[in-house]
C-alpha cells in the first residue's frame, strides 16, 4: 500500500515537473509564427506569386504550429523609387513595429539595398531568408548576421543554345527587353553569354523600340530568326508592363518562334527556353524558411548560389512552328500538350474496347451455344426418331421406367403391342395389368428377383389385351441401381412372338403329327407279325371251340377235357386283348406326357411286340441290363417308338446273313450320374462310314416301302428328351445305335458300373 | 370213323395253345396226334415211317420253317403227305408249297371241317401211297432175284427187241435167250410181255440199257 502511494507521488511529482518545464513550451506553441514576407516586386507578377505560395505551403508543411504570414511588396520594377522608398520603410516599420515578425523572407531582385536595411535597423534580431533572383553580385553584411537563403542566376546561354538545337537553321536571334534596371540586367546577361555564340549566330537587340513597335516588327520576321524575349518591365517610351502580359503580346504577333527564360513565358506561348522554376525557388525559399522557424540557425554565410534551369516547351507552339519534338534534349517539360485521342481517352477506350470485346465474346458465345443447343436437340430428336423407327422396324417394345418419380415411358411399339392409345399417359400397374392372370405372378416374380440385384430378367408371358386378343410376348430387361445398390430404374425391351409362337406351337404339333404317322407306319411294317399275333390265340380259340363241339357230341362227354378248352380259350382271348392293347398304346395319338419310366420294362414291351417278327426273320433278340432299376424321365410312347425303330433296323440289316446268325442284343447301362444308356446292336453288315450320320436324314431309306423318317424321328425324340442318338460299327461286325436320356432325378439312387447280366431273353426256341 | 387202324397225324406248331387245342381237334376227328413245337424236333424224333400218316405244318417256324422241313422229308424215303396251315398266307408261299406236293393250305383260324377233310384226303394217299410203294418193293424183291445176264435180256425184252436181235446183241445163241426170257418171266411172275413192260416202269429199271 505504501509502495502504491509512493509511486503515485512520484507519478505526481514527474508530470508536474514537466508540466513546469514544458510551461514556456506550451505559451510559445501557442503563439502563432509570424512570417514577413518582402518582396520589391509585386504579387500582380506570376513568378512573385509562385515563389510565395510554394514557399508558404512549405512551411506550413513543416511546422506544427500557427504561421502567419504577411507580405509586403514595393513593386519597384514598375514604379520609380525615389519617392516611395521611403514611404514603403515607414509603412512597413510603423506596421509591424509592434508586431515583430518572428522571421522575414526577402525576395528580391534590384531593391537589396533597401530590404537590408529595413532587416538590419527595425527588425535586427529576425532572422532573414533571403532570395536573390539577379546576375548581381549581393553583399550579405546589408543585411547583419541573422541572414541566409541564395540567388537564383537565369540561364541565358541554355535557352540559346536550345533555340539552335531546335532550330539549325536560325541564323539571327533577335533578343527583345525592357528598359528598367532589372531588364538591363538580363539583357547584359544575355549580352555576355551570347559572346560564346559568336559565329555560330547573330544575335541583335532590340531594346530600344517600344512594345507597339516590337509587336509590329516581329511580325515581319524570316524563318531564318528566332526570338529571345527577356523581360520588359517598361517599354522605351516608359510604359511599364507586367513582363509575362508583355510577352504575350510579341508571342502573338511573332512570326517567327518565340523563346524566354522564364516559366511565365511558356504559358503564354512561346516555343520555351532553359528556364528557372518559380515553384522550385519557393520551396526552396519555404526549407529556409521552415528551418529557421524551428530553431535552427539564420547565419549560415555564404549565400548559396543557384544555378538552375530546366528545358521547358510549349507543345502547342512547337507544333505551331513545326519543330521536331525529337530534338528537344533529354529530361526536356513539354507543356500545353494536347493529348491524342487515344492518350486522352485511353481508359475509355480500352474499357469501350473491353466491353465491345466482351459483348461480342458473349453475343458469340451465345450463338454458339444455341447452335449447339439445336445441334443437340435434333441429334437428340434425331435419335429418338431413330430409335423409334428401329424400334418400329424390329418391332421391339421398349419401355423405362423411373422409380423415383413413378413415371412410365413407352415406345410406340410396345403401346401397340399392349394395346395402349399413343399418346395414353400410364402408370406400370396399367402396364402389368396387360399380363394374362396366368402369367402375371411368375413375370412379377421374375422381374422383382432379378430387377432388385440389377440383373437381367427374361421370361415368356402373353398379354390379355382389351378386346379379349391375347399375344405371346417374350421380355428382357434390367434393372438398374444407383450408387447405394437402390434400384431406381428397370427398362427393357418387349418383342411379339405371337406369330413365332404360333409358328412353334404348328411345328410342335406337325412334328408330333409326323411322330405318330410314324408310328403308324411302324405299325404297318409290323402288321404281318402282328397279324400272326393275333391269329395264333384266334386260331387256339377257334380250334379249341370247334374241338369242344365234338367232345360234347361223343358220349359220355369227357368234362374235364371241355373245362381245359374253356380255360385254354379264356387264355387266349386274353393273349390277344394283350396284343390288341399294346398296339394301341403305340398308335393312340396323346399329348405326351413326361414322368418317371422303367427303361427296361419299355424294351421288354417292344420285344414283345416284336416278337413275331423276330421269329419271322429269325432273329434272336436278347436284352442285357445293369443292375437298375433304371428309371428314365419321358415319355413313354415316343421312347418305345425309339425302342421299336431300332429293333426293327436291325432286324432289316440281318435279312442277308444266315439265319442262325440274326442276333440283337439290347443293353441298358448307366452313363454317367445324371443319364441311361441304351444300345442296340446287330450282327448285320454295318455302315459305310460316310452313312452313319446320313442315316439320320429325312427320308433316307433301304427299305423298298420305307419312310425314311424313322431315325430322323427317333432323333428329334430323343434330343427332346435331352439325350443323344448316334449310330457306330462294331469292332467284330455289326452296327450299334446308342442312345441316351436323363435319368429321373427324383429317383436318382446309387448305381455304379455293375457288370451286365442278362435279364429278357427273346429267344424263337425258347418258347414254352 | 371206323378205321380200324388209326393214322398218325404229326402236328408241328411253335404256338404251344394253338399246338394243343389242333390236337385236341384233330384227336377228337379219331386220329392219333403226335405235337411237336419245331421242325427239329420232329425230325430228332424220327424216322417216322410205317402206317399211314400225314402232317400238319405251320409254314412259319422258329428256325428251320415248314416249307424247309417239307422240302426236307422229300427226299426221305417215306415221305407222309403236308397240310400247312398259316396265319398269313400268301399266294407264292401256297403256290410253291402246293408244287412240292403239300395235301392243302389251310388260313388260320382254322375251320375244323378244312382241316378234317384234309387230313382224311391226306391219310388216303397216305394209304394208297403206302400200298403203292408196298407193291414196288415186292416187285424190286422180285427183280433182285435175277442174275446179271436175265437183268440184261429183260431190258432188251422191254424195248421190244426179238430173241434173234437179242441174240445178236448179247453175242449169244437164240435159243439161250429164249431160256433167259422164260425164267425172267417166271421170275417176274408176269405172263405177258405187256405185263413186264408195266413192272419194270414201276420199279423203275431203265426201259433201255445204257449205251
Amino acid at each position: 500500500m505504501r509502495e502504491r502511494i509512493v509511486k503515485m507521488a512520484v507519478c505526481a511529482l514527474c508530470w508536474m515537473s514537466l508540466a513546469t518545464a514544458t510551461g514556456v513550451n506550451a505559451a510559445d506553441v501557442e503563439r502563432a509564427r509570424r512570417v514577413l514576407i518582402l518582396s520589391d516586386q509585386s504579387s500582380v507578377m506570376p513568378g512573385v506569386s509562385t515563389v510565395q505560395r510554394n514557399a508558404e505551403s512549405v512551411i506550413r508543411t513543416a511546422l506544427q504550429w500557427r504561421v502567419e504570414f504577411n507580405a509586403e511588396y514595393l513593386d519597384a520594377g514598375r514604379y520609380p523609387q525615389e519617392k516611395l522608398s521611403p514611404l514603403f520603410l515607414n509603412y512597413v516599420r510603423e506596421k509591424y513595429a509592434s508586431h515583430p515578425p518572428d522571421l522575414i523572407v526577402a525576395l528580391c531582385t534590384v531593391s537589396f539595398d533597401l530590404l537590408a536595411e529595413l532587416a538590419k535597423t527595425d527588425f535586427p534580431s529576425v532572422p532573414i531568408v533571403l532570395m536573390g533572383l539577379t546576375e548581381g553580385e549581393v553583399s550579405l553584411e546589408k543585411f547583419g548576421p541573422n541572414v541566409t537563403g541564395f540567388i537564383q542566376r537565369s540561364d541565358m546561354l541554355g535557352t540559346m543554345e536550345l533555340i539552335l538545337k531546335l532550330q539549325p537553321e536560325v541564323r539571327r536571334i533577335v533578343v527583345i527587353g525592357g528598359t528598367t534596371p532589372f531588364d538591363k540586367a538580363y539583357l547584359n546577361r544575355v549580352r555576355e553569354d551570347a559572346r560564346s555564340l559568336e559565329g555560330r549566330v547573330a544575335v541583335e537587340f532590340w531594346t530600344d523600340r517600344s512594345l507597339a513597335e516590337l509587336e509590329k516588327d516581329v511580325s515581319s520576321l524570316d524563318r531564318d530568326t528566332a526570338v529571345f524575349y527577356t523581360t520588359i518591365f517598361r517599354d522605351s517610351t516608359g510604359e511599364s508592363f507586367v513582363p509575362v502580359e508583355a510577352a504575350q503580346r510579341i508571342v502573338d504577333r511573332a512570326s517567327v518562334p518565340v523563346y524566354g527564360f522564364f516559366e511565365g513565358i511558356v504559358k503564354v506561348g512561346a516555343v520555351g527556353g532553359s528556364v528557372i522554376q518559380f515553384e522550385t525557388i519557393g520551396k526552396k525559399v519555404g526549407e529556409f524558411a521552415g528551418r529557421i522557424l524551428q530553431g535552427g540557425s539564420a547565419n549560415s554565410n555564404p549565400l548559396e548560389l543557384h544555378k538552375d534551369a530546366l528545358p521547358v516547351f510549349n507543345w502547342t507552339a512547337l507544333h505551331r512552328w513545326g519543330i521536331d519534338e525529337n530534338r528537344l534534349p533529354p529530361g526536356s517539360v513539354l507543356e500545353f500538350r494536347t493529348p491524342s485521342a487515344w492518350e486522352k481517352y485511353r481508359w475509355y477506350l480500352l474499357a469501350g474496347l473491353a466491353i465491345i470485346t466482351f459483348q461480342t465474346a458473349l453475343i458469340i458465345g451465345l450463338f454458339v451455344q444455341r447452335s449447339r443447343f439445336r445441334k443437340v436437340e435434333r441429334s437428340l430428336r434425331e435419335s429418338h426418331n431413330l430409335i423409334e423407327l428401329a424400334s418400329g422396324a424390329g418391332h421391339l417394345g421398349l419401355w423405362v421406367r423411373d422409380l423415383p418419380s413413378g413415371e412410365v415411358w413407352a415406345n410406340r411399339t410396345l403401346r401397340t403391342i399392349l394395346g395402349f392409345k399413343e399418346e395414353a399417359v400410364f402408370q406400370i400397374d396399367d402396364l402389368y395389368g396387360r399380363i394374362h392372370p396366368g402369367d402375371r405372378d411368375r413375370a412379377l416374380a421374375a422381374i422383382t428377383a432379378a430387377a432388385g440385384n440389377g440383373q437381367l430378367f427374361e421370361f415368356e408371358c402373353r398379354l390379355s389385351r382389351p378386346g379379349g386378343t391375347e399375344r405371346w410376348v417374350l421380355v428382357k430387361g434390367k434393372g438398374v441401381l444407383d450408387s447405394q445398390g437402390r434400384l431406381i430404374r428397370t427398362q427393357g425391351v418387349v418383342v411379339d412372338k405371337t406369330a413365332s409362337k404360333q409358328t412353334e406351337l404348328q411345328a410342335d404339333r406337325q412334328r408330333e403329327e409326323l411322330t405318330h404317322i410314324q408310328r403308324i407306319s411302324t405299325m404297318g411294317e409290323l402288321a404281318a407279325s402282328l397279324a400272326h399275333e393275333l391269329n395264333q390265340p384266334l386260331t387256339a380259340i377257334l380250334s379249341n371251340a370247334q374241338a369242344a363241339q365234338r367232345f360234347l357230341l361223343a358220349n359220355p362227354a369227357d368234362m374235364e377235357t371241355l373245362q381245359e378248352i374253356l380255360r385254354d380259350i379264356i387264355e387266349d382271348n386274353s393273349r390277344a386283348s394283350e396284343v390288341i392293347r399294346r398296339l394301341r398304346s403305340l398308335v393312340r395319338k396323346e399329348a405326351h406326357e413326361y414322368a418317371a419310366l422303367d427303361l427296361a420294362g419299355i424294351v421288354r414291351n417292344v420285344m414283345l411286340l416284336v416278337q413275331s417278327d423276330a421269329v419271322l426273320h429269325n432273329v434272336n433278340v436278347s436284352l442285357l441290363c445293369s443292375q437298375g432299376p433304371h428309371h428314365a424321365w419321358g415319355d413313354k410312347v415316343q421312347l418305345t417308338q425309339v425302342v421299336l425303330n431300332l429293333l426293327l433296323n436291325a432286324f432289316d440289316s440281318m435279312k442277308d446273313i444266315p439265319a442262325d446268325e440274326r442276333r440283337v442284343v439290347v443293353r441298358i447301362e448307366q452313363n454317367g450320374p445324371h443319364r441311361v444308356k441304351v444300345t442296340v446292336s446287330d450282327r448285320g453288315h454295318g455302315l459305310p462310314g460316310d452313312r452313319l450320320e446320313k442315316i439320320f436324314e429325312p427320308f433316307y431309306t433301304t427299305k423298298p416301302d420305307g419312310m425314311g423318317m424313322g431315325l430322323t424321328i427317333s432323333r428329334s425324340i430323343i434330343e427332346a428328351h435331352g439325350g443323344r442318338l448316334w449310330a457306330e460299327n462294331n469292332p467284330d461286325g455289326g452296327a450299334t445305335f446308342n442312345f441316351t436320356v436323363r435319368v429321373d432325378r427324383r429317383r436318382t439312387g446309387r448305381v455304379g458300373s455293375q457288370p451286365l447280366r442278362e435279364l429278357e431273353k427273346s429267344d424263337h426256341l425258347g418258347q414254352p | 370213323m371206323d378205321n380200324p387202324k388209326p393214322a398218325t397225324v404229326f402236328l408241328i406248331d411253335d404256338d404251344a395253345s394253338v399246338r394243343r387245342a389242333l390236337t385236341r381237334l384233330i384227336t377228337s376227328a379219331g386220329h392219333q396226334v403226335r405235337p411237336f413245337a419245331s421242325a427239329r424236333e420232329y425230325l430228332d424224333s424220327g424216322p417216322h415211317g410205317g402206317g399211314p400218316a400225314c402232317l400238319v405244318l405251320d409254314v412259319r417256324l422258329p428256325g428251320l420253317s415248314g416249307l424247309d422241313l417239307q422240302r426236307e422229308l422229300r427226299t426221305a424215303k417215306t415221305p407222309h403227305p403236308v397240310i400247312f396251315i398259316t396265319g398269313h398266307a400268301d399266294v407264292p408261299m401256297s403256290v410253291k408249297a402246293m408244287k412240292e406236293g403239300a395235301v392243302d393250305f389251310i388260313p388260320k383260324p382254322v375251320r375244323d371241317e378244312d382241316l378234317l377233310r384234309s387230313i382224311e384226303q391226306a391219310m388216303t394217299r397216305a394209304e394208297r401211297e403206302s400200298a403203292e410203294r408196298a407193291e414196288i418193293e415186292a416187285l424190286q424183291d422180285r427183280a433182285h432175284r435175277l442174275t446179271p445176264r436175265e437183268r440184261e435180256v429183260m431190258a432188251l425184252v422191254v424195248r421190244g427187241l426179238l430173241n434173234k436181235q437179242i441174240a445178236f446183241e448179247l453175242g449169244t445163241a437164240e435159243k439161250t435167250v429164249k431160256v433167259h426170257r422164260a425164267r425172267v418171266m417166271q421170275k417176274m411172275q408176269v405172263q405177258s410181255l405187256a405185263e413186264l413192260v408195266r413192272v419194270t416202269e414201276k420199279i423203275g429199271l431203265p426201259p433201255r440199257p445204257a449205251s
